[in-house]
């Protein structure tokens, strides 16, 4: 097989992830993986890397149980640029993914699948790549009651793996717990993050994990990446 | 009462008692009557039955009438071509097992009544053009489709057959048998001659587009199968070409051996005459296809077609890496593939609904539909809304914010709550909610964050004693 096309880099517009990140954001064209154990910040934290890779224009594939319109829209990402196919159980989901994947019409395609294992998730990677469409694979733990254990860490075949869980908030902003578990060519870190619904904005509260993280707020240097 | 053939050459009739046949032949095998599995077997018959005509109708509980209007010449050039279609359909139908009678002339009234009432030979009884007049003129007025009754009545008058009824009109014209039996006596006699128009009411409508590839050694593998519906399919999508327009759907028969047919059915969100995408697009089918003891016919067929200028087909582009299996397709490609796999109603877009009930403020759209620019402005709503409210056990605090509460066996308590958010029933709505809600945004101490309301309102009698008033209705990011 050929060597991958160079991806391109989407910087995020959140310095302290941008710099954790090989080359200064995340890559295009490739496959990301979003663990989601508890609750619906894995959800937002997906929705909102949906609406940075779609941009203005783009389209996605939401593929999956349907989020709720009124609640996706506050995350900058239009529904109508967002075409649902309500798809199980995860055979169904995958195959959905990678029909999306083969259109390079669409920006990005969000699959939710229950279990990633590494061929499954070569097939995406393998059809990101070769389409240049980017594979999001959220695995939002299916029962709500999140005390029956977080979704098994296999090994992946995904370019960068997020775990995201909620934490006590602060007022009127959500908080999560957004964990870069793995990273190629990046070091894995952990984040606070903070997403206010007024706004939509999502801003890093916290980089735990790392001493020189950059300070939080706006203005970090995005030139000397990590590594 | 029906008799197969072995019977009838005992002796046995249909209207026979089951005793009297019984008595004539002791070891004799009578199974009830299954009327349903009849009609059943008799609409299979009809699916075949369109491999010589799209136009086939269904003619009471054990008949079927065939247009073969402009048919036959594909089997045998002129006159004989409705000799060669009759005995080919009559030879399938018996090696399936039925036992079959056939008429073939101008009129349905005409073929009716030659092959209920003539068409007992090997093979079937055909009027020439024009010449059905004569053969009907010794058969039972029965041969009319009158009812038994008038039938009957009419032979006690001496008319037995329809010779008698032309000499009847002639002489003493038709006002004393229309008296006396209805005018359908007199239509049903017009209808058989052709003096009366009478259409028989096909079971599908006809489409204008249509390729079909006959197999003289039936084909039965699934490699087989599909390059037959590849093949038909460039063929279809160059007539579309030629006729400017594309497909919204696509009818493919593949008709057995054994007298059974099996059709498949796609759509398209847009009209397509891309030969490659419509074919992926059966393909994914054709794997329901079972060939029995093969097939021998396959039909291609467009009942709806759209106009499409050759500027709206999207090639794909140049640049596209090739020699390779999988293809890029376009959106409108992508839709389709999902649509036919997944069903419809599972693929689509969400557009906002003027509602206050948060269930009924989404409806779905079309995949392709034009965007809409809708305003989705709303006070804070979650990210996954509930398919029901979920009922909770809730401990409500000051100013009743719930303070703790208990879902599906786990407790959470309640760090933040804020509320109430008053949703008042639309009842004005048969399916909307008909009670008020207060709506509460809550975070536990784990930080997860749900959408919590208490009903009040109108409740009905009956759950006056419910205590449970509380429900969760979703959960935000």
């Amino acid at each position: 097989m050929a060597a991958p096309p160079p991806a391109r880099i989407l910087p995020l517009g959140l310095p302290a992830l941008d710099v954790a990140l090989p080359e200064g954001g995340l890559a295009l064209g490739r496959l990301h993986e979003v663990l989601a154990p508890a609750g619906e910040a894995g959800t937002g934290f997906a929705a909102a890397l949906l609406a940075r890779i779609a941009g203005a224009q783009g389209r996605v594939l939401w593929c999956g149980p349907a989020p709720y319109g009124p609640g996706l829209a506050a995350f900058g990402l239009d529904p109508d640029r967002v075409i649902f196919a309500r798809t199980a159980p995860d055979a169904e989901t995958l195959w959905a993914i990678e029909e999306g994947l083969r259109c390079p019409s669409l920006a990005a395609v969000l699959g939710e699948v229950g279990v990633l294992d590494l061929t499954a998730g070569r097939r995406l990677q393998l059809a990101a790549e070769r389409w240049g469409v980017t594979a999001l694979a959220l695995r939002r733990h299916r029962r709500p009651d999140h005390r029956l254990g977080a979704p098994r860490l296999e090994p992946s075949a995904a370019t960068t793996r997020w775990r995201v869980a909620p934490m006590p908030g602060a007022a009127d902003r959500a908080r999560w717990n957004v964990e870069l578990l793995r990273c190629r060519g990046g070091t894995p870190r952990d984040f606070v993050l903070e997403w206010s619904h007024e706004t939509g904005d999502l801003a890093v509260a916290a980089a735990v994990g790392h001493r020189s993280a950059s300070p939080f707020g706006s203005g970090a240097p995005q030139a000397d990446a990590a590594d | 009462m029906a008799v197969d053939d072995a019977a009838d050459a005992l002796g046995i009739a249909p209207a026979m008692g089951l005793a009297d046949a019984r008595a004539l032949v002791p070891g004799l095998a009578a199974l009830p009557a299954d009327p349903a599995g009849d009609a059943r077997a008799l609409a299979r018959l009809a699916d075949w039955a369109e491999r010589y005509t799209p136009s086939v109708a269904l003619d009471g509980a054990d008949g079927l009438f065939l247009d073969v209007t402009g048919c036959a010449h594909l089997f045998a050039p002129g006159i004989e071509g409705e000799a060669a279609l009759l005995a080919d359909l009559l030879r399938r139908v018996r090696r399936s097992g039925l036992s079959a009678h056939a008429g073939l002339a101008d009129t349905p009234g005409a073929a009716w009544a030659l092959a209920r009432f003539a068409g007992q030979g090997e093979d079937g009884v055909i009027a020439a053009p024009g010449q059905a007049e004569p053969l009907l003129d010794s058969l039972p007025t029965a041969a009319l489709r009158l009812a038994p009754d008038a039938v009957a009545g009419m032979a006690r008058v001496g008319l037995r057959r329809i010779a008698d009824l032309c000499r009847q009109e002639r002489q003493s014209g038709r006002a004393p048998l229309a008296a006396r039996f209805g005018p359908v006596v007199w239509r049903r006699l017009d209808q058989a001659r052709g003096r009366a128009e009478e259409a028989i009411a096909p079971r599908r409508p006809s489409a204008p587009h249509h390729a079909r590839m006959a197999f003289a050694e039936p084909i039965a593998t699934a490699a087989g199968i599909a390059r037959a519906a590849g093949q038909l399919i460039e063929t279809l999508a160059a007539r579309f070409a030629a006729d400017g327009v594309g497909a919204r759907r696509i009818a493919i028969a593949f008709f057995r051996v054994d007298a059974q047919a099996q059709w498949l059915e796609i759509g398209t969100a847009r009209p397509s005459r891309d030969p490659r995408h419509l074919f992926r697009l059966l393909e994914e089918k054709l794997g329901q296809v079972d060939p029995g003891f093969g097939i021998d016919l396959v039909e291609l067929s467009a009942p709806e077609v759209e106009t499409l200028a050759a500027a709206q087909i999207d090639f794909p582009s140049a640049d596209a890496p090739p020699a390779h299996n999988a293809a890029a397709s376009s959106l409108a490609e992508l839709v389709d593939r999902l649509d036919n796999r997944l069903g419809s109603g599972r693929v689509g877009r969400l557009a906002p609904r003027e509602s206050h009930a948060p269930e009924r403020a989404v409806q779905a759209t079309a995949a392709l539909a034009p965007p809409a620019g809708a305003d989705w402005t709303l006070p804070p709503r979650p990210l996954r809304l509930f398919p029901r409210p979920e009922p909770v056990d809730v401990i409500a605090g000051a100013a009743s914010a719930p303070s703790l509460f208990r879902w599906r066996a786990h407790l959470h308590r309640v760090c933040t709550a804020e509320g109430p958010e008053r949703l008042a029933p639309e009842w004005w709505l048969a399916d909307a909610p008909r009670t008020t809600r207060d709506y509460w945004r809550v975070e536990d101490e784990a930080g997860r964050r749900f959408w919590l309301f208490q009903e009040s309102g109108v409740r009905s009698q009956k759950s006056e004693d419910r205590k449970n008033t509380w429900f969760l209705h979703g959960e935000f990011a």
